[in-house]
């Protein structure tokens, strides 16, 4: 009988010791605040047209001759952005002409700073606004006879590459 | 001998049995109080946001950023700064403040994965504490985290800035991948968790 009725009271001992000692172990002080109820971050976007200002008109030239178009890249979205151009031609005239790439310093005036296709500007500029670039086609002067009448195709393109918003 | 005599020799060893069993089951107790004075009491760590002290930022240039209105680009780092005060008092208390229980710099764990903005943006807390720095209070110089350390018995109160850059990292061209996307921020938490 003994036996009995001290066999519960140890168990029961053992459970309450066993509690008090979860308690004492995993119990630590904590005080959380949420960042800021207002707190959705949301992406932008980028976007970049180009249309020639100024078209390069690339019929009846001759060896020797250069012409000149102006191409305009107009950025859209958020951020600011810097760009590269990149020209490739095709047509059995492409062989016997050469392109260079130039900053525009006005409407229709051509400056002297190379582009480098391909090469991102190392300007940045301003969310929204527009970069002139400069695009010379020039017929080698030492094109042959045959060249006479051949086609020649010129693609010209723009990319844009977002930078900080500030 | 006769039965009598028996019987009384019987009854006698008997009587000495149970007096010897009874004598074996005697104990002395004595108790005393453990002292006098023995009310314990806890000490307090609590951290209370300053009432219209949020602000949002852009990093550069410190223009005030709208999270309603603005838009944030690959390379852009927005700041949010929030002015707490903070209660910390025992003899031995240590605690540390974190941002989502982390006291270092740490990519934000991402809701949906499938959000690249979600994915890509990484929180960074920084703690600079409002006047003079009481003592007991540490501004790790490694994770720019806040630990306090045995603040005393009385309750010490003092005020950190807490900021957490949230950044959009610039890295290879990913096309337009994570434009126009969204992520809620307000389950964030900044917490002072005690420490061993």
């Amino acid at each position: 009988m003994r036996l009995s009725t001290r066999a519960p009271a140890v168990a029961a001992v053992a459970v309450a010791l066993l509690l008090v000692g979860s308690a004492t172990a995993y119990g630590s002080w904590a005080r959380s605040r949420p960042l800021d109820s207002n707190a959705t971050i949301s992406s932008g976007t980028i976007g970049l047209t180009a249309a020639w200002t100024s078209p390069l008109s690339t019929t009846q030239m001759w060896p020797g001759q250069s012409r000149v178009g102006t191409v305009r890249l107009t950025h859209s979205g958020n951020g600011r952005w810097n760009y590269a151009v990149a020209v490739a031609a095709s047509g059995a005239l492409a062989p016997d002409t050469t392109f260079a790439l130039t900053t525009s310093t006005g409407p229709g005036v051509c400056g002297t700073t190379p582009i480098t296709p391909g090469a991102w500007s190392t300007t940045t500029y301003a969310t929204g606004t527009s970069v002139d670039v400069c695009v010379t086609v020039t017929l080698s002067p030492t094109a042959p006879s045959a060249s006479q009448g051949r086609p020649l195709s010129i693609q010209v393109t723009g990319s844009a590459r977002n930078q900080p918003t500030y | 001998m006769r039965k009598t005599t028996k019987g009384a020799i019987a009854v006698g060893a008997g009587v000495a049995l149970l007096l010897g069993g009874a004598g074996t089951m005697a104990y002395w107790t004595d108790s005393s109080d453990l002292d006098s004075n023995t009310t314990v009491t806890a000490g307090n760590l609590d951290l209370a946001p300053v009432a219209a002290s949020a602000a949002w930022t852009w990093k550069t240039g410190g223009q005030t950023f709208v999270p309603a209105t603005s838009r944030i680009v690959p390379g852009d780092t927005v700041v949010f700064t929030q002015r707490y005060t903070v209660t910390a008092q025992g003899d031995r208390l240590k605690a540390q403040l974190m941002v989502n229980g982390v006291p270092t710099k740490t990519a934000h764990t991402p809701v949906n994965p499938a959000n690249v903005l979600d994915d890509k943006l990484v929180l960074t807390p920084l703690v600079t504490v409002v006047g003079t720095l009481p003592a007991g209070v540490v501004v790790a110089a490694t994770n720019d985290s806040l630990t306090v350390t045995n603040p005393g018995a009385a309750a010490l109160t003092f005020q950190v800035d807490v900021k957490v850059e949230v950044e959009f990292p610039f890295g290879t061209a990913d096309a337009q991948n994570g434009t126009t996307q969204s992520v809620d921020l307000s389950k964030t938490t900044i917490s002072l968790n005690q420490t061993v």
